[in-house]
Order: C-alpha cells, then structure tokens, then sequence
C-alpha cells in the first residue's frame, strides 16, 4: 500500500520547489528547466496539469503563492537574478493564463529565496540574494500588480543569504529568520521608530555534530523555517543546514528584547546527509524535513514536550511500481 | 574466485543496464552481473560482505566485490561482530542467493526469526518475494497479519527510539562471467532483443560479445591485425548490430574499427532464438533463479565454440591511438574519434577517406560523450583538468569550459535524465562532480549584468563551480547514472566496493492544510496520504509500535478540521452533546462545566439574595478560586459540625463549590442517587469512597455488600479477581471504623499500610483519609490523593478549614493552569485566569479550536482580552484555510450574539453631492411622503433622491432605474427581531453592486447578466475590464 501517490511532472531537470496554494487544492512546482508548472486537484482527487510556462532564463529556485485575497498570484525567483510576478486572468475567450505582471530585477546576484509577508502587513514580497541583500518590494495598489517598489532593502551579512522566513504572526513586528552560508540564523525585526530593519538576535548551534566537516561552511544553512503561531505564547523555528542537522529554535518573550530567550530545542542527525528543506504544517505541529538521502522525515512532539521522529517517507521509485 | 580483499586496486568499470533499471555490471578481472533490489523495510541495512567494516556514518550502501560470491561465506559471517541489521540482511541475501527448495521454509520462519531489529513490513514483498524476506514481524504472534497484505505503507516508515538508518537496498550477485579477461572497456548491447549482451575491449586488443542469458562464455570475438589494447568500444544507437572499437596507435594500420556482430548471420539467429526462450522464463528478471542460469542444460544447445571475425565493416584512424568514441545521434553512419593526439575527427563510415578535424585539447582526447537531451551537444575531456562542450553545428570553437581543478580527469557522463547536466571524476579522486552547463549561458542574458563580476578575469565561457559534489569514501575507478533515476549513480573504486550515491540536490517539501504533504524526488512529485490511507500508523496493524507518548496521535491540525466539520462550534448544548464525536476527556470535561456551571451559580446568586443590578461582576462562568476567595460574600464564616470526629465545614460558598464539583448533597440530591449512578456505571470503587467522603460508613457497606452479591448473581459483567479482593479488604477496614470514628490508632495504623497496597486511587484516598487523625493529615492525603480534581476539590471544601483550603485552592490553580490542564476551568472559570490556562493548554497541544470557541462564550461579552482576538483570528484564518465557510460565518454570528451590546452599522450610505449620510430618520421621513409606513410590516424603504440636497442617487447603468438606495441602518436597528430582517431584506437581485476602480455599477442581477457575455463595463466609453478584476 503506497500512502504516497506518485506522478511525473515531465520536468526536463530537478523541481526546485514546491508549493500548495492556500487552500491546498493547488501545486506549483518550478525547476532547473526554467518551467513554472501548476497543477490543480480534480474531482477524483487527481493532480492534473493545469499550466506550464517558460518562466525564467535560468534554473527556477523558488515559488510563493501570494494570500487569495490579492488573486491568483505566484511569485518566482531564479538563478537569472530576477524576481517574476505571475498573475492568472481570464483573456477574452475565457481561457485562464498566467501573464507576467512584473519583474523585478534590482538584484546583483542569483535570487535564491522569496517569501511574501503575512497577509496583514498588504501584498509584500520579501527576497533574498546571493548578493547578501534582503530586498522588501509591495504592490502598492493591488488591483495593478505591475508596479512593485522595494520598501526596505537590507544586508544581514556579507555574503550570500540561503533562506529566508517571515514571522507568520500578524500580531508581531514584521520579523524574519535569515539563515546564510554561516552555521549562525539571525533574527531581524522592523523597527517602527528608526522605520528600518534591526538586528535582533542570531541563533548560534549549541548541539555540534562532530561527525561532520566542522568549518562554517560545512554549516551552511539551508532552509529555515517560521512556525504558524497558532496563539501559542512562543514561536518556533526550524532550520535545516549542511552540517546534517534539523534543529528546532524556541523563542519567548519576543515583544520584549531584555526577556526574549532563544532556546535550541531539538537538534537531530537523523538524516546522515545534508538536509536540504524544512517545512511546518498548518499548525505548526508535525515539521518535515527533507535530506540528500531522498528520504522525507516528519518530527512531532510528544506529550512530554519532546520531538521525536514520527515517520520517514521515501520518495524512491520501486521495483513495484512498474 | 578471489576473495581476498587486499589483491586490489584494479581498474574497474561500472555500467547500468540500458534495459532492466536494477541491474548493473562490473567488469575488471571477469564481468560480474548485479541486481539491487529494496528490502522491504526500507531502513537501510549497510550490505557489506568484506570482513572488516566500514563505519557507517556514511548512507550509502556498499558490496564489496571482491569478497561478494561465495555462498557459505554469507553463512560464515553472521557470526562477526556488528549490529544485528547487519546479521539479518547477511541472511536475507543468503536466503535470496539460494535455492528454491527453501522458499517455503524461509518463509514459515519469517514468523519465527527473532530479530530484534526488525520494523513494520509490508506483507507485499512476502508474497512476492517471500524467499528474500527474512526480516520478521516483531510478534510472531500475528498469524494474521500475513493476510493483511497492503495494510502495510510501504513509502513510510515509523522508526522507534534509537533506530539506526540502514540502506534499503540489497545488491545480489547473480552471475559472475569469468571467461573474459584482461579487460580494459565495456559497453552493454542497445538492442532491447537481447538485454545481456555485452561487448568488451580487451588488453590484447580483441573486442569480444558476451551474454548473461545463457551460460557466460564468449559468443563472438573480432580480432585485430595487430595486437594493443583496446581503449574504447561504442554501439551505434541505431544501427545496432555495429559496434565501433578504439584501439592504441599501431605504426600504419588503422586504429578504428567497426564491426558488425552479424557478420554471420545464421549464428546469431540461433543464438536470439535462445535468448528469447530465457527471457521469456523469467530468468534474466528473477534474481533468485542463480541455479537455473547456471544450469548446464543449455550448454547442450549453445554452441560451444566461439566465432572469431577478423573482417571488420569499416576502418580509419592511421597510425594514431583512438581513445574515445561516439556515434553521431542524428547521423548514424557517422562516428566521432578523439585521438591521442589531440585531435577530434568525424568519419563517414561508409566513405572513411574524408573527415573534418579539429585539435581540441592540449594533449588528447581521452573522453567523449552526446549529451542526450541535445544531439547537437557533446562533451569532451582531455589529459588535463577541462572540460569542454561543443556544437556539431559549430565545429570550430566550444561554445563552454568546464574547468574541474583536479589534475587529470578520469571520466565523464552526461546525466541522463536531466538536461544540461555533466557529471565528471577525477584521476585517483573521490569525488563526482555535477555541472550545470546551462547556468552561464543564460547568465549573459539577464538583465543586470554584475559590474563587478565583468571587471575581474570572469570569463563568461568557463564553468568552475560545480552545482553539486559527491564526497565518496574510496577512490572512484568509474561511475554510471541510472538511466532513468534521476537521483542515483552507481561508483565502484579501485577496491571494488560498489555504493549506490543519490544526487538530490534539493528535495522542496509542502504542506497542504489538510495535512497532505508533496515533495520532489527528482523530477517526479509525491502527493499523499492518498484517499484511506494516514500519515500516522494504524497502531492496529503495526503491532509493535507503541503509542505511549501520543506520537502517534492524529495531528491537532486534522482533528481541528474533522471537528469543525461536524459541527464543533462556540453553542454550548450541541458540543456537549457532540461530546463521543469529539472524544476527548478535557475537551468534554469543559463544555459540560460550561453547560451546567452558570445555571448553578446563578440560582446560589438568587439564594443568597444578591442583586444582579448592583453586583459588578455579571461574569456567571467564574471558577471555584473566585467562589471561594474573591467574591463578595467570603466572609461569610462557615459553621463547623463534628462528624464522627472529622470537622465538616459547611458555607453556602462550600456547597456551591462542591455541587459544581458534582458533589452538593442537598435534598434534592441525595447521596443515594449519587451512589446508585455510579454503581450503574460499575464505578463501584468510586461509589464506596463517596460514602465514605460523606462518612455515611453504612452506606459505603451496603455498597459493598451490593458488589459481592453482584459478583455471586453473575449477571452483571465480572470484576476481576484483584477488584472484588481489594473491595473486600476495604469492607473489613470499614468495619472496624465504628460509629465512634477512629480513635483506635492501631487500626489506624493498619489502614495507613494496607492503602499503600490499593492501586485504585479511589480505595486507597477512602482508606487514608479514614485514617487521618488531623486536618493536617487530611490535607495531605488530599494532596498526594490522585483522584479527579473534581472530587479533590469537593473534599477539600468539606473538610479544610479556611487556611488549608486556600492554600490548596491557590496551589491547585497555579498547576492546572500550568500544565494547560482543561479540567482546571474549575478552579479558574473562564476568566482572565481561565485566559492563562487556556494560553498554555494551547502551548501544549495548538488546539486554538477549542480555546477560542470556549472562550467566546465570554469574550467579548462580559470582558475583553487581547489574547482572544488574536485567537479568534487564527482560528477564522485556519477555517479559511480549509474553505469552510459556513463555519466560519456561524462562529462570526455566534459571537456577535454573545455579544452584550448590538453591532454597530458598519455600513454607511451617503449622498454623492451634499456628503450628508442616508441615516434611518432621515430616510423614513423622506419616503413617509406617499403614506404611513406602519400599515405595511415589510416595508421597505426606497429613496429616489438624497433627503437633505434632493439630487437623484446614481443609477443603474442598465437599466437606468435608480438605484432605490435601501439604507442598512434599517435591519441594524432591530436586530433581536429576526423575522423582520429575513422580511425585510431585500433578495439579492436589488441590491446595488459596482466596479471597485471605474466605479460604474448596478442592479446586481443586471450587472452578473452583462458580464456572462461581455467583459467590459457596461458604460459607454469605459474601457475598464471590471470582470476580470
């Protein structure tokens, strides 16, 4: 019995991201091919192709769906350096198509991670660069998604920046988790006095994983992840980086900067490998993540507080499946 | 057969077969022919059959070739030294390796094989594969487990604490071919007719074809006129009977020849008649049937003798070495040569006398490869560290350089299954190398080309940066990509060990909010749990698994959505009743408290005479801490009554908090009926205590006399042995007790032990408290007591006295709103207290549900609190989330009932000219014009123009009506009436609709009938697409 169904996305390369719409009846999926693929849930279940295009002129690293109540949007970023806005109308004849609203093409490098904010702060797109910037745009007027202007642009670090993550918490400052090529994720707030982005805190590793390569590139971090808050009183945050490691971040008192605590919760090795992604439910209860070893591992927390591995998901093909 | 590990250091080549995806050949002293395969727990067992061991820090999974063969070696080393996945899967290969006669035994002890390592398995592959599978189910108890088969998931897996990643592939050698030797290049057949033909290149120069299908031997040699070695060998994908062989540079002869492997025919046809036959057994799939390849039966059919051709069909290449080879993918007579002296030559073969030619690399061109998602794209390598890529259509000059930045290059391979992809390794290296050729390239185009990058020495044209390095533990002899995984590459060294390495490069993951999960494998996706089928274990069939720390619980996120749909909403009644759906202790614990709380403190209310007019607290949901400290009336002393030597408080606070409690004997309650209910629900432990908390001893006798004529009836269910004793010890100790108290300290004494014996908390509280001497004591046992808070709470109140009971209360309260407990709403009520214990009964579980639908109960009707808004917020963006609507709405309305003042309009209508706004008044005095309003119920008030400045409101754009303006403030006024609203509301065809950036709109009806065929404003002139917004 398969809990997994599996399909070919006739991409021509690897997919680079995927990413369910917010009513999870949607995937967009993007790859090295330069394609934006999207696929919608028929009425039996079944993914079905319900676009592709030609998106970029490089390999497409990343895909975000803008909140519905801005429409149809995707926002992509790619190897190109350039940050393409995707919008699905209706043309005369009443075919839905995906036209490009905008590119954004302010970065100096290869753009490697787009996020859009919560949906209380309005329609805003944050990036990320190989450059070493984090570039805020918003749509001013969201019936025209064709003018985009950078809000607040700023640098974490020297270098290039991997991952970016938006506090999911309309409740909160606009904050951010950054992780780079460095073992160290840094926490950047919106401060409303000073009308810029403020450091406010990194996370440095606490448990080390002797077994691996212990420069900091070996530490890189590669994905990073904002638990939904679902009202809890902490926050969350996941990342997974190349030193083999999945780590749980805790955060408390976050409105104010003498309390806040930053705790490492959970620091696993399970994977053996170099883990690639991280990705919270809706509740921000089970976190997956994803290693060089082709295996899907799903944590969740137990009743003593603790996170445990649930399950591995493999996603090889098998002999039976033919 | 060498088994000896250190005779090594071999050059060795690895090769995917072109037809069956899990085999693979490796050639060095003979040709040897592996088969992988899952072992059906996919934790991975490191499969390494040398005698020393390689740490397993690294995933991948190796075979050591050398020592992989013989079958009594496999048994031998069971016994060595290392963890016991290592043993199991050493007898999983020996089982799969021997012979059929053991299927059915292997099979019966799958069952029985202690293997303590083992995991959840699919029953699947025992059918399938049943002689491979000697990993055990844990029990050997569950017979029926076997007929579950695909109960099991076999893409997830639930590892335990502890657990070790082991490889989930097994590498099985199925057939060694010894005959060939001297081997220095391979390439199998690209005819699918014949899926285990091999051709070879030997040391002597002899290019020979080799089969696994029958018996290995050689079918067919091509010799040479001179002898050299042999460097290379390629098929032509089209024609595929010719084959092209490189060999060393000769002084005036050719060094390329192309032969035809038809070249008699008569042979071959024979020989394909036979290969079909095996392929059809199965033999060639299967790999457990090792004995019937190697039977000797078909000896007597083959031809024994090996043909040698000394014709080739075509030769070129004077008096240079040939070190690479490859046909032209859309010209097939066309071969492309590099030579050792540095030149690249593309042959005609059926005119051999002409030829274009370039130089290529510093020295030779030792590699050369068609990229195969591009036929006009090839690859080549030289001696030294580049790599260069060409266009046939553009012969001159690479159109990109690849430099590698190791010394000299050992191989390259373009990937298969991914475009633009070229994997290349080092001489004397361990590591593999992908690079993306596409990246630069493209680069150029983007629209902002890096100043500083233009300035450096960056050379647009070259590649150093490969997209992804594989680190393997030995020296790479040679490596080959899976035909069609995109993600896995075999590598054997120069020591013969064989690792299977994957290649992700990223594998994305998403989370859907239903809980389904997608995530990449290559280019493939994987969407699940499919229809019937969970992310958490069916715990009924994984049997072994245990579910003590609610790992395997569904998730909150699921339950939140399952609950919601049925129904779970913020109306008290309907979730009470809910309650076996919802099926959760706290969760009903609340809502029952929540259903029947406020009625009882609100009859104390009426009882003790406070009026509600003048009290300031009108919040009837509050907990027993308020009850008994913070309201008003506290001071009201109670009285004191000695029952049989246990002082028994009494206050109408006291007997409020324990009726809520459950407790509150009172005449309309007595402890009869309190007891008889428990003794229906077999709570028989419960119902004596309860007597005795009340000290009505006979009572708890007569309880307990009813049990044991119970147990004698046989008619109600049987207590268990251990029960129906410990009730009997208590009926003794009971008896002792007297009418005087317990004045007796020995029997004191006794009853302290023997409670430690009770494992019932209920007995064992019955017992200590019986026993106690003083309030301190009674405190105590209170305290350390782990029966329900509820009856705690009750006893307390009996029978502490003010100081002890709140210090217990306040005590209590503080750990059940730490712990998030939700049967603490007791003690807090739902209050600004009750606001911290939910706070951290979400921290503990994310159930936002229930806390925000509880909590609305009060909020914002009696008090406010940030925190609520915030949770009902999320938890109207989580229905969102999941398109329920109509939950949503029905959580929006019940909390506006709740609400204690009416909501006010949000809507206001005003007039375009004069800005003065449409109020209610204003409007009904208006239209009072043409009659008295109150003669018609439904009445609805329509103005053709402004009321203060007598403009016309707009219009319809189609219609040309006026609007009719229908003001809301008219339902906002009555909102309690609720017939009136549904009267008096207008159908939804009235009402009036525009165009959020033309502003030209509506009758509604009319504005939806004109955009089902047109898509542009209605308005003449207006170009505005309002549809398509």
């Amino acid at each position: 019995m398969r809990v997994f169904h599996r399909f070919s996305t006739s991409h021509e390369d690897l997919i680079h991201d995927v990413s369910y719409d917010f009513y999870g009846k949607r995937i967009a999926t993007c790859s090295s091919d330069q394609k934006i693929k999207v696929w919608d849930l028929n009425d039996n279940g079944e993914w079905g192709l319900s676009a592709e295009w030609k998106a970029h002129s490089g390999s497409v690293w990343k895909l975000a769906w803008a909140h519905p109540e801005f429409g149809q949007v995707i926002a992509s970023c790619s190897f190109d350096r350039t940050v393409c806005i995707w919008e699905e109308s209706e043309d005369e004849k009443g075919q839905k198509r995906w036209q490009l609203k905008a590119t954004l093409v302010d970065s100096r490098d290869s753009v490697t991670d787009i996020k859009f904010a919560p949906k209380s702060s309005g329609l805003r797109l944050a990036t990320c660069s190989s450059d070493g910037y984090i570039r805020i745009y918003e749509a001013m007027d969201i019936m025209n998604l064709s003018q985009w202007t950078i809000v607040e642009e700023f640098e974490p670090q020297k270098g290039s920046n991997n991952c970016i993550s938006w506090n999911p918490s309309s409740y909160d400052k606009p904050m951010m988790a950054v992780g780079s090529n460095d073992p160290y994720l840094k926490i950047w707030e919106y401060n409303e006095t000073g009308q810029k982005w403020v450091h406010l805190d990194t996370l440095s590793p606490v448990g080390n994983n002797n077994n691996y390569d212990s420069s900091e590139s070996g530490k890189a971090i590669h994905d990073v992840c904002w638990a939904p808050n679902m009202g809890r009183s902490y926050h969350l945050i996941a990342t997974a980086s190349k030193d083999h490691t999945v780590r749980i971040w805790k955060l408390t008192n976050i409105h104010d900067k003498s309390k806040m605590e930053l705790k490492e919760i959970m620091c696993k090795n399970d994977h053996r490998s170099e883990v690639w992604r991280v990705e919270w439910n809706i509740t921000g209860t089970v976190l997956a993540s994803s290693g060089d070893d082709g295996n899907v591992f799903l944590w969740k927390c137990n009743m003593n507080g603790e996170w445990k591995l649930l399950s591995i998901i493999n996603g090889e093909e098998r002999n039976e499946d033919r | 057969m060498s088994t000896v590990q250190n005779s090594t250091s071999r050059k060795r080549i690895i090769q995917w077969s072109p037809h069956d995806t899990n085999s693979f050949i490796v050639g060095s002293n003979d040709i040897r022919l592996y088969n992988i395969k899952y072992t059906d727990s996919f934790d991975n067992g490191i499969y390494h059959h040398s005698h020393h061991h390689h740490s397993s820090t690294n995933r991948q999974q190796y075979i050591n070739e050398d020592s992989a063969v013989a079958l009594d070696q496999y048994s031998n080393s069971v016994s060595s030294p290392s963890s016991p996945y290592l043993i199991n899967n050493k007898l999983s290969h020996h089982n799969s390796t021997g012979s059929i006669a053991n299927v059915g035994k292997n099979f019966n002890n799958n069952n029985n094989s202690n293997n303590r390592f083992s995991l959840p398995q699919q029953n699947h592959h025992n059918h399938q594969h049943g002689n491979s599978n000697s990993h055990s189910h844990h029990n050997s108890s569950n017979k029926d487990q076997s007929n579950n088969t695909g109960a099991f998931s076999y893409d997830i897996e639930y590892p335990q604490d502890g657990w070790e990643p082991k490889d989930k592939k097994s590498i099985s050698l199925i057939s060694v071919n010894s005959e060939v030797q001297l081997m220095k290049c391979m390439s199998w057949s690209p005819d699918q007719s014949d899926p285990n033909l091999v051709a070879c290149g030997l040391t002597n120069g002899r290019a020979i074809l080799t089969s696994f299908s029958s018996v290995n031997r050689i079918l067919k040699e091509f010799a040479p006129r001179h002898i050299r070695a042999c460097n290379t060998l390629a098929w032509n994908p089209i024609f595929k009977h010719q084959i092209a062989v490189g060999l060393d540079k000769v002084r005036g002869d050719m060094s390329t020849l192309v032969w035809d492997i038809n070249y008699i025919n008569s042979f071959k046809q024979q020989q394909q008649q036979h290969h079909q036959q095996s392929i059809k057994g199965g033999l060639v799939d299967a790999p457990h049937t090792i004995s019937q390849i190697s039977d000797n039966s078909f000896s007597t059919i083959t031809n024994d003798y090996t043909e040698t051709i000394y014709q080739p069909l075509s030769e070129f290449t004077l008096s240079e070495a040939t070190l690479s080879l490859a046909w032209l993918p859309n010209s097939p007579h066309c071969l492309m040569v590099g030579t050792g002296s540095k030149w690249l030559k593309i042959y005609d073969i059926r005119d051999t006398n002409t030829s274009q030619a370039l130089t290529t690399h510093q020295k030779s061109v030792s590699g050369l490869c068609f990229d195969p998602f591009d036929s006009n794209r090839f690859a080549t390598m030289g001696e030294d560290s580049l790599v260069r890529i060409w266009d046939l259509r553009k012969f001159d000059e690479s159109i990109l350089t690849i430099n590698t930045n190791c010394k000299s290059l050992q191989q390259i391979e373009w990937c298969p299954t991914r475009s633009g992809v070229l994997a290349t390794v080092g001489k004397d290296k361990n590591t593999i190398k992908l690079w993306d050729i596409k990246s630069p390239i493209d680069l150029s185009k983007s629209p902002k080309p890096d100043r500083k990058q233009s300035i450096s020495n960056y050379d647009p044209n070259t590649i150093t940066k490969p997209t992804k390095t594989h680190h393997s533990t030995e020296i790479i002899a040679s490596f080959s990509w899976h035909p069609t995984n995109e993600c896995r590459m075999l590598t054997v060294s120069y020591s013969g060990v064989i690792e299977v390495v994957s290649m992700n490069e990223n594998i994305p993951i998403s989370w859907s909010p239903h809980g389904n999960l997608s995530f990449s494998h290559g280019n493939h996706l994987l969407e699940g749990p499919s229809k019937g089928t969970t992310i958490e274990p069916d715990l009924n069939i994984y049997k072994n698994l245990k579910n003590e720390d609610g790992r395997y619980d569904r998730d909150i996120s699921l339950k939140m959505k399952e609950r919601a749909k049925f129904g779970y909403s913020a109306n008290v009644e309907e979730n009470v009743n809910l309650g076996t759906k919802i099926n959760d202790e706290g969760i009903n614990f609340l809502w029952n408290w929540i259903s029947k709380t406020p009625g009882q403190i609100r009859t104390h209310k009426k009882k003790m005479l406070i009026n509600e007019e003048t009290q300031k607290d009108k919040n009837d949901f509050v907990g027993i801490h308020h009850i008994l400290f913070d309201s008003d009336n506290y001071f009201l002393n109670p009285s004191v009554e000695n029952v049989c030597g246990f002082l028994h408080y009494k206050s109408h606070n006291r007997f409020l908090c324990s009726s809520i409690c459950g407790w509150g004997v009172s005449p309309s309650l007595p402890l009869e009926l309190i007891i008889s209910k428990l003794e229906k629900q077999y709570l028989y432990e419960k119902a004596v205590a309860m007597a005795v908390f009340h000290l009505d001893i006979k009572k708890a006798m007569v309880v307990l006399n009813n049990v044991s004529n119970l147990s004698k009836s046989a008619l109600s269910p049987s207590l268990s042995k251990d029960r129906e004793f410990n009730l009997k010890v208590l009926s003794i100790a009971l008896a002792g007790f007297g009418d005087s108290g317990n004045t007796n300290p020995i029997w004191r004494e006794t009853c302290k032990s023997t409670a430690k014996s009770f494992s019932d908390p209920y007995l064992k509280t019955c017992l200590e408290f019986l026993s106690t001497s003083d309030s301190k004591e009674i405190y105590n046992v209170i305290e350390d007591s782990s029966i329900n808070l509820a009856d705690k709470i009750a006893l307390a109140c009996r029978y502490l006295d003010h100081q002890d009971l709140s210090t217990f209360i306040d005590k209590n309260t503080l750990a059940v709103t730490e712990m998030g407990n939700l049967q603490g709403v007791l003690l807090t009520g739902l209050t600004e207290k009750g606001i911290d214990l939910l706070q951290n009964y979400i921290d503990r579980t994310a159930d936002i549900q229930t806390a925000c639908l509880a909590i609305s109960v009060v909020v914002p009707k009696i008090f406010r609190d940030k925190r609520v808004s915030k949770w009902h917020s999320i938890y109207s963006d989580l229905l969102d989330h999941w398109s329920l609507w109509h939950e949503r709405a029905t959580l929006d309305i019940q909390r506006a009932a709740n609400k204690a003042e009416p909501t006010q309009p949000q809507i206001f209508a005003k007039c375009g000219y004069c800005q003065n706004s449409f109020s209610f008044e204003a409007v009904t005095a208006a239209s009072m014009v043409g009659g008295r309003s109150q003669a018609r119920p439904n009445f609805k008030s329509k103005v053709p123009c402004c009321p203060s400045c007598k403009q016309s409101l707009p219009r319809c754009c189609l219609c040309l009506l006026p609007l009719n303006c229908m003001v809301p403030a008219v339902d906002y006024k009555k909102p309690t009436d609720r017939e009136s609203w549904k009267a008096g509301a207008e159908p939804f065809e009235d009402w009036f609709t525009w165009c959020q950036t033309c502003r030209h709109g509506g009758h509604a009806q009319h504005i939806l009938d004109w955009f089902q065929e047109h898509s542009v404003c209605p308005v003449t002139d207006c170009t505005c697409r309002c549809s398509s917004l």
